[in-house]
């Protein structure tokens, strides 16, 4: 490779082993300032471990790093960030219960304290600088980081991570984590570090975003490097294959268009309000998919809360089927209703928890007889919904979180399938989730829809809406801004048009 | 596969080492029990000691079978002594009534005060250790204020303090709390709302009622505790209960119950600490340990057991 | 499981092992058969008064052969019942104890001529007549030593009024324990007698903290308070507690303050003035003598034939550092006020025939720092 002059960072022959599992196999990668270098790859292929190699969060047993020709062996993550690596990265990377400058400067406090005594006013004005800096205003920086929303969140941990202006900055799948508005900051702000000759590593699942915004990009599947592409070479239909290693047919959406609904309403919201939602008014029909569409804050993901009975409406009211109101989470569930939560490792799963018991944890009573719950039949409940919808583990007592995020997920709908729920809230059952799993969740819906079962599926992407929905209402500042009907001319434009 | 293998590794890791936590609670009850039988040259496990064993252990396993509910919630009562004292008090008083009032007076006083931290908990969403700390306060004042000094009920009611009924007590509690913890939804439902009481919410579990009832539970069977502790000494003191909250929250953490609750709160920790606890107690007392060395004894192996059972995977976790 | 499989075997192994501990066995003729007994003590408190009851319990059933055996306990009437449940099983001849209410004490007789075991209290007498009467008539219950609680918070009052007080808080040991209501009942009579105005009473102060907190709200609602008296506690160090409470508000000194029962650190504070009278003294020999009671009576050698021996002890007055002093050096120290030696000579009936309850009224009255310096300083 030589001492090339643009060659900004290169890692050689990088292995890592969890016990038996080589999650990183002599992997190659040169990134040169300047550029935006894609890294893809299936949950569980080695992109995460191998970004927090390179942050300093843990160590690769061989293999050299190289960061402008000298060697770099970071020993930590503070040791890399002064060294001009930083990262953000998919879940929640700031520290509860601190506030918003304590997060920026999280381990720089030094700067701002003097004879041990931190001037938290200096570090707020800091903070708000540096929160200036990456054009967000509206955050204040001395407010408490939990009483932000999970999107300024991450805005903060931008702030954080630009505010030592780095040479290499890993983003990894941040992008879901964000709003539109909060997305379009994320590119300006990367196209910033790559004008000031840094680079980035942009690890991300939407292919449509990578092949939008990359230079060049690296294929990973199973720890090892399976192509290096440059823009020119891209195309959708071939990272996707490079990156699961068999053909994966162009659309995994449904397939049919036009379908009559069925007039059978099995949940209602009558004029429901509650925070951002005002006056809301929509009908679920047996058999259904309807999808709910808007801008991150229009209050969609409140409306599913509502309708499962998780928050209550301040006005209007919830009715199922048969008239009756929806009280709680609880009398929802044993009516038949089942909900994914957007949040899904905070909200939908019991993490410290084996996959059998989160199976099975709305089945209970169910499964009980007199009273009582047998261990063979939960195991058989968690076996069978578990196989059906291919969980990949070593066996249902495996805990949940050292799975992968679309295990997670198929984990997660499995607990409703085993319940078998008739009405499924599914609040962005794919987000962050690899293209395999999303097809697999995909198929999963049609097939629900098709044994007559009610599908309410909130998402973000429009693509995804127009592609699954056989009804899609769009929301607007908590109103219901929109309604299209199942076509094949529906496209993006119309429905963003609805949305701001 | 891949993906497959390495989640296959990371279980198996966790998996032992989920043994061994589970396991270090077993393996410290028999390292005390064979030291102290060494130490007091077979005196621990003789006929008469095991008697003092029991003694110490009935009480304590009692009231911590029941605690393991609300160590799953991943709660705590420290109001368990307040409400002994405060039912003794009460059955106490009843049996100026009738002698027949004293075992209902035990059980409906506990069981009302473990309402009322029930209540606090989950509808008044008052922090458990704050909560149940006020109710503490208020009960052992009351008590003060009511038993002005102590009272005593006929000495005839002794004919309760027998072993036959106590371990007739003993199975009976340890029966119905078993199935429940273990084979019920509701101990499930109790784990569940520990691990993640969002997730269980979401899940269909009515979180504040699996709440109100742990802690109601716990407040009953402190009610028999008081009313076998009244019949054991035939007299109810403001002292009663003193200092028993600590005894059980040790008792459990012996066991190896972590105080972060969901599912790794097995039932058993409840027994085998409650044993250890009652072999340690009795095995120190044997050997003529003074009270200050016993004190520092049993700090030095709480702070043990807190470290090794700690569960790290419950601390902040970066991808 | 392998581990439960292997405990199991374990537990078996142990319990055989046990079954074979031997017993030994001694027989001789000019001393007692060797006996032990039981003693319920708080080992954890490290008061120095607290640590002198231990020491002088133990001189006197060493002084006949015997063996002491402690368990720690906290004093309560449910803890005590415990503790001497456990001392049956342990095979005492006799058990010892501070009596935390009159109505612990059937439960504690039931249980003790069941095991045939002797049991004596200290500190205390029992108030509640009908208990008394049902115990005295007790062969198993050997009598024990109390104060005269009532007179001794009377004649404090009285001594606290003749230097000036009018206006008087008060702190006591919990509300239902014996010498807590009859130092109550006395303060109250003394107080009425010497025109002294109680204010107010605080109980069951067991923790410095609370202490300080007591002493503050007495100071900030009672402008007029003129004598704080401790009547009794179980606070350690409570006088070093309360005079830093005073001191902190400029009162030290302008408070005259008073306490049943000595503790060490009297002496620094009755030569700096701010301390002023205790009543005591009889921590040391009420359980060294109820001991004496108790052991006579499990050697076969009772002190009374009839019924439990019970004797008064007098409480000492201290007023002055030096006796202070001398009181911290003789009686708060390793040594019993009577050592063993002195208590096999003069108070255990096996060697002794003469004696009876007239000879230890006697004995005892002649009790008192300076006898107790002059018998020791050497």
């Amino acid at each position: 490779m030589g001492e090339n002059d643009t060659c900004l960072f290169r890692a050689e022959k990088i292995c890592k082993s969890f016990g038996a599992v080589h999650a990183l196999s002599d992997f190659d990668i040169t990134i040169r300032a300047g550029e935006i270098r894609g890294l893809v790859g299936e949950n569980g292929s080695g992109k995460s471990t191998f970004s927090s190699i390179v942050a300093g969060i843990q160590n690769c047993d061989s293999g050299k790093m190289y960061l402008e020709g000298k060697e770099y062996v970071p020993s930590g993550t503070m040791d890399a960030v002064n060294r001009g690596v930083s990262m953000v990265v998919q879940e929640q990377g700031t520290i509860s219960r601190i506030s918003v400058a304590a997060n920026i400067f999280f381990g720089k406090e030094t700067m701002f304290s003097r004879y041990g005594v931190l001037n938290v006013g200096k570090m707020n004005a800091e903070a708000a600088k540096a929160l200036h800096a990456i054009g967000v205003d509206t955050i204040q920086s001395d407010r408490m980081i939990d009483q932000l929303t999970f999107e300024d969140r991450k805005l903060v941990e931008l702030a954080r991570a630009l505010y030592t202006s780095p040479k290499i900055w890993i983003i990894d799948e941040t992008t879901t984590a964000l709003t539109v508005a909060g997305r379009e900051l994320l590119y300006k702000l990367m196209q910033r570090v790559k004008d000031g000759g840094g680079a980035i590593l942009f690890i991300s699942h939407d292919i449509d975003e990578i092949m939008d915004k990359c230079d060049s990009l690296t294929v990973l599947r199973d720890g090892i490097l399976t192509a290096n592409l440059e823009k020119k070479e891209f195309q959708a239909d071939k990272i996707r294959q490079l990156m699961i290693g068999r053909e994966l047919s162009g659309h995994y959406y449904r397939e049919d268009t036009e379908e009559a609904l069925n007039p059978e309403v099995v949940l209602e919201a009558r004029d429901v309000s509650a925070g951002v939602l005002s006056d809301i008014s929509l009908q679920l029909h047996r058999g259904e998919i309807l999808g709910v569409g808007g801008l991150s804050d229009c209050g969609m993901h409140t409306l599913g809360k509502v309708l499962f009975g998780l928050v209550k409406p301040e006005e209007g009211s919830v009715l199922t089927a048969g008239g009756e109101k929806v009280r709680s989470s609880s009398w929802a569930v044993d009516h038949g209703l089942g909900y994914v939560s957007k949040n899904r490792d905070q909200e939908s799963m019991m993490m410290i928890c084996s996959i059998k018991d989160n199976i099975c944890l709305p089945s209970l009573k169910n499964i009980a007889s007199r009273g009582l719950i047998s261990g063979k039949k939960q195991r058989a409940l968690a076996d069978t919904w578990s196989k059906k919808m291919e969980v990949k583990a070593n066996s249902i007592d495996t805990f949940c979180n050292t799975l992968s995020g679309g295990n997670k997920q198929k984990v997660v709908l499995a607990k409703w399938m085993g319940k078998g729920s008739d009405i499924l809230i599914l609040d962005c059952p794919t987000r962050g989730i690899d293209v395999g799993t999303k097809a697999a969740i995909y198929q999963l819906i049609e097939k629900l829809k098709n044994e007559g079962k009610s599908i309410l599926l909130i998402s973000e992407e429009l693509q995804e809406l127009i592609g699954m929905s056989d009804r899609i209402i769009l929301l607007k500042d908590g109103r219901v801004s929109g309604e299209f009907l199942r076509k094949e001319e529906l496209t993006e434009a119309k429905l963003i048009q609805k949305m701001i | 596969m891949m993906e497959n293998s390495k989640e296959l590794s990371l279980a198996k890791r966790s998996f032992t080492k989920e043994k061994l936590r589970n396991n270090f609670a077993f393996l410290g009850l028999l390292l005390v029990l064979i030291l102290f039988e060494i130490a007091t040259k077979g005196k621990l496990l003789g006929q008469r000691n095991l008697m003092n064993i029991f003694n110490n252990f009935f009480g304590i396993a009692l009231c911590a079978m029941m605690y393991s509910f609300v160590m799953a919630l991943g709660e705590l009562d420290l109001s368990v002594g307040a409400i002994v004292g405060f039912s003794a008090a009460m059955a106490a008083f009843s049996s100026e009534i009738s002698i027949f009032l004293i075992l209902p007076t035990a059980l409906f006083t506990g069981l009302a005060v473990g309402f009322l931290n029930g209540f606090a908990t989950a509808y008044l969403r008052v922090e458990s250790f704050i909560g149940t700390l006020a109710v503490s306060f208020i009960f052992r004042g009351l008590t003060t204020y009511f038993l002005n000094g102590s009272v005593g009920i006929p000495i005839a009611m002794r004919i309760f303090d027998k072993n036959e009924i106590k371990i007739a007590a003993l199975a009976a509690v340890l029966i119905i709390s078993c199935l429940l913890y273990e084979s019920c939804a509701f101990g499930k439902h109790c784990r569940a709302v520990g691990a993640s009481h969002e997730a269980a919410r979401q899940s269909g579990v009515n979180v504040e009622r699996t709440r109100l009832l742990a802690f109601t539970m716990v407040g009953a069977v402190c009610g028999l505790v008081g009313f076998f502790t009244l019949v054991r000494a035939c007299t109810a003191s403001s002292k009663t209960g003193n200092s028993f909250e600590f005894d059980v929250l040790l008792a459990v953490l012996f066991g190896g119950m972590p105080l972060s609750g969901g599912w790794p709160v097995k039932y058993r920790a409840a027994m085998i600490g409650s044993l250890a606890m009652a072999v340690l107690k009795s095995g120190m007392s044997l050997m003529g340990i003074d009270g200050l060395t016993q004190q520092i004894v049993q700090g030095v192996i709480l702070i043990a057991v807190v470290v090794i059972s700690f569960d790290r995977r419950n601390a902040g976790v970066i991808k | 499981m392998n581990l439960r499989k292997f405990t199991a075997c374990a537990m078996t192994v142990a319990m055989t092992a046990s079954l074979f501990a031997g017993v030994s066995v001694h027989a001789e003729n000019a001393d007692p058969e060797p006996f032990t007994i039981g003693f319920p003590w708080d080992t954890a408190n490290t008061d120095p008064t607290w640590i002198s009851i231990y020491n002088n319990v133990k001189a006197a059933v060493e002084a006949a052969g015997g063996e002491l055996i402690n368990v720690v306990t906290d004093n309560s009437a449910d803890g005590l019942i415990d503790n001497i449940s456990e001392l049956i099983s342990r095979d005492v001849d006799g058990i010892l104890f501070m009596p935390a209410s009159d109505s612990m004490l059937p439960a504690v007789d039931a249980m003790c001529a069941d095991a045939g075991v002797y049991w004596g209290t200290m500190f205390r007498t029992i108030s509640d007549e009908d208990i008394r009467e049902a115990m005295y008539e007790s062969e198993w219950f050997a009598g024990g030593c109390h104060e005269d609680d009532e007179v001794c918070a009377a004649n404090i009052v009285k001594s606290m009024a003749d230097m000036g007080v009018t206006d008087l808080g008060v702190i006591n040991i919990a509300k239902g324990d014996t010498s807590s209501d009859l130092r109550d009942k006395g303060a109250a009579e003394g107080a009425e007698e010497a025109g002294v105005n109680i204010l107010n009473t605080t109980y069951d102060i067991s923790v410095t903290t609370d202490m300080t907190k007591a002493i503050e709200s007495y100071i900030a609602a009672y402008p007029e308070m003129n004598g704080i008296l401790v009547l009794g506690t179980y606070c350690e160090a409570a006088i070093p507690t309360i005079e830093k409470a005073l001191a902190d508000h400029d009162k030290a000194g302008d408070i005259k303050v008073g306490r049943i029962d000595f503790e060490s650190s009297l002496g620094e504070y009755l030569s700096e003035g701010t301390f002023h009278v205790s009543y005591g003294g009889q921590q040391q020999i009420d359980p060294l003598v109820s001991a004496v009671i108790l052991v006579n009576r499990v050697i076969g050698t009772p002190i009374v034939e009839e019924g439990p021996a019970n004797i008064i002890t007098p409480y000492l007055e201290l007023t002055s550092a030096e006796e202070a002093g001398e009181f911290n050096e003789y009686f708060l120290g390793d040594e019993a006020v009577y050592t063993a030696e002195e208590i096999k000579d003069t108070m255990i009936k096996f060697y002794n025939p003469d004696i009876d309850a007239a000879y230890m009224d006697e004995l005892i009255s002649t009790f008192s720092i300076a006898d107790v310096v002059e018998r020791h300083s050497k």
